[in-house]
């Protein structure tokens, strides 16, 4: 699952730590796509669909791109489940992005009282040829395992994720099932956890990478797609740099040996009876 | 300190006011109070959100207590446990709280939930809960007036506030082994166990 092109398998959030104006967020998407990352994130809820788009055109007359080149995900945000609607917000998006199609639509948060019904009509989107692929933000095993009973399965599943938060019961199900797991915050805003840990330290140093990268590297090998955010486009030249080293075995062990259920976004703060 | 220089201006109006005038004095002298109850009691109430924040390193936490003012040592939770309390919460309240907030417990198996309230105290919710709430639940329980007035919890709530602001907990409170149905049935699917007392 790939958007066109040789894309690396890392994808450009727009959340919390991203530019949001048209003048901050075109160089570091620009960086992206020179360095071959041209999957694109977003939300409603993050503010930045319509800029996107609109650097995203101008990517399409500068660089000389078509649409194939690059991919466009966007979610379904709670308020917009609770409104019911689906169709119409997915048109909004459609029109801030300037274009035909999305490559993902996503749910944001899965609000229990509504998961059904926005599932089915996300499901209409995609068989109408609007939307690519589907997918389901947030989730854990509790609620894959629902999933895993539904006609219409999703083809992505996005949580938060990173070496203090492997969850290897949600990685598992998503290889078994032939979903694309995606890990939104992969460094957990670098927690003082992961900057000061020997163990990481010492891969970094071992492989000449930072410990940036080799966290990067770990999600990558260990099937997971990050989506990382930034405002400086010398950090997308930073990351784009995961393919070029692999880490072994006792590396893979030792990030992972990090795992203490630590996660920064309480799903149900945010998805009230998740 | 826009803050800080409106309250200096405001005292040298009215202090020379007061110093002639006994009614004036005991006006402003009460909305003074109920200015500091509010403070303290936005103080407290912000603290007790803090943990859900992004930023906060409390996490997998063993005992999530939703309470009115009960003592926490009276449940037996000692150490590894968050307390969210307001004088007069409800059984609903509660309830809502902890479809808002159990993210922070361990999910690894283990955790409990401890409800305290007062016997009879089933339904309403005030401006104590609001802090916890997702705008859909806002929506969905028509508070979205109280979300406004959350900031001045001792104008809407003064005698909660009070009690807020004074941190005084109660600890006449025994376990009851009747449990709400729907409260159960949400941590039972979780992995949770529920205790609840009432006084």
């Amino acid at each position: 699952m790939r958007g066109g092109g040789a894309s690396k398998p890392l994808i450009l959030g727009s959340g919390v730590s991203s530019p949001k104006t048209y003048g901050e967020l075109k160089p570091v998407i620009f960086s992206a796509l020179k360095e071959g990352i041209n999957r694109f994130d977003t939300a409603p809820s993050y503010g930045t669909e319509s800029v996107i788009g609109e650097v995203l055109k101008s990517a399409e007359n500068e660089l000389g791109l078509s649409r194939k080149d690059y991919w466009l995900q966007t979610k379904i945000d709670a308020w917009q489940m609770m409104d019911g609607n689906i169709r119409k917000h997915f048109d909004d998006a459609l029109a801030k992005f300037r274009t035909e199609y999305v490559d993902a639509l996503l749910v944001h948060w899965p609000v229990p009282e509504k998961i059904n019904d926005t599932w089915t009509q996300i499901a209409g989107l995609k068989s109408s040829g609007l939307v690519r692929f589907t997918g389901i933000c947030n989730v854990r095993m509790r609620q894959l395992e629902s999933i895993a009973g539904l006609d219409e399965m999703p083809d992505i599943i996005q949580i938060e994720r990173s070496p203090l938060r492997v969850c290897a019961d949600e990685e598992d199900f998503c290889r078994r099932n032939g979903i694309e797991l995606q890990a939104y915050s992969p460094l957990c805003k670098m927690n003082h956890r992961l900057r000061d840990s020997a163990v990481l330290r010492d891969i970094a140093a071992k492989h000449g990478v930072s410990i940036g990268q080799a966290v990067m590297r770990w999600h990558v090998e260990t099937g997971a797609v990050p989506i990382f955010a930034t405002t400086k486009p010398e950090r997308v030249r930073e990351y784009s740099a995961v393919t070029d080293f692999s880490l072994d075995d006792a590396d893979i062990a030792g990030i992972s040996s990090l795992d203490c259920n630590h996660k920064m976004y309480l799903e149900s703060f945010a998805c009230p009876g998740f | 300190m826009k803050k800080k220089a409106a309250v200096a201006v405001m005292l040298a109006v009215i202090l020379p006011l007061c110093a002639r005038n006994g009614a004036v004095l005991t006006l402003w002298g009460t909305a003074a109070a109920l200015w500091g109850v509010n403070e303290i009691a936005a103080m407290r109430m912000r603290r007790q959100v803090s943990p859900f924040s992004p930023k906060s390193e409390i996490r997998n936490v063993h005992t999530l207590i939703i309470s009115d003012m009960i003592a926490p040592e009276i449940t037996g939770a000692k150490t590894d446990f968050l307390q969210i309390f307001a004088p007069g919460r409800s059984l609903q309240s509660c309830y809502e709280i902890l479809r808002h907030t159990h993210s922070i417990l361990d999910d690894k198996g283990g955790a409990c939930v401890i409800f305290a309230v007062k016997e009879g105290n089933s339904e309403g919710f005030s401006v104590f809960d609001i802090p916890f709430f997702h705008k859909i639940t806002l929506r969905k329980h028509g508070l979205r007036m109280l979300r406004r007035l959350s900031g001045f919890p001792a104008f809407v709530s003064p005698l909660r506030a009070f009690l807020l602001a004074a941190g005084m907990k109660g600890r006449n409170y025994r376990e009851i082994s009747a449990l709400p149905e729907e409260a159960a049935s949400f941590c039972r699917e979780r992995g949770y166990s529920l205790r609840m007392f009432t006084r």
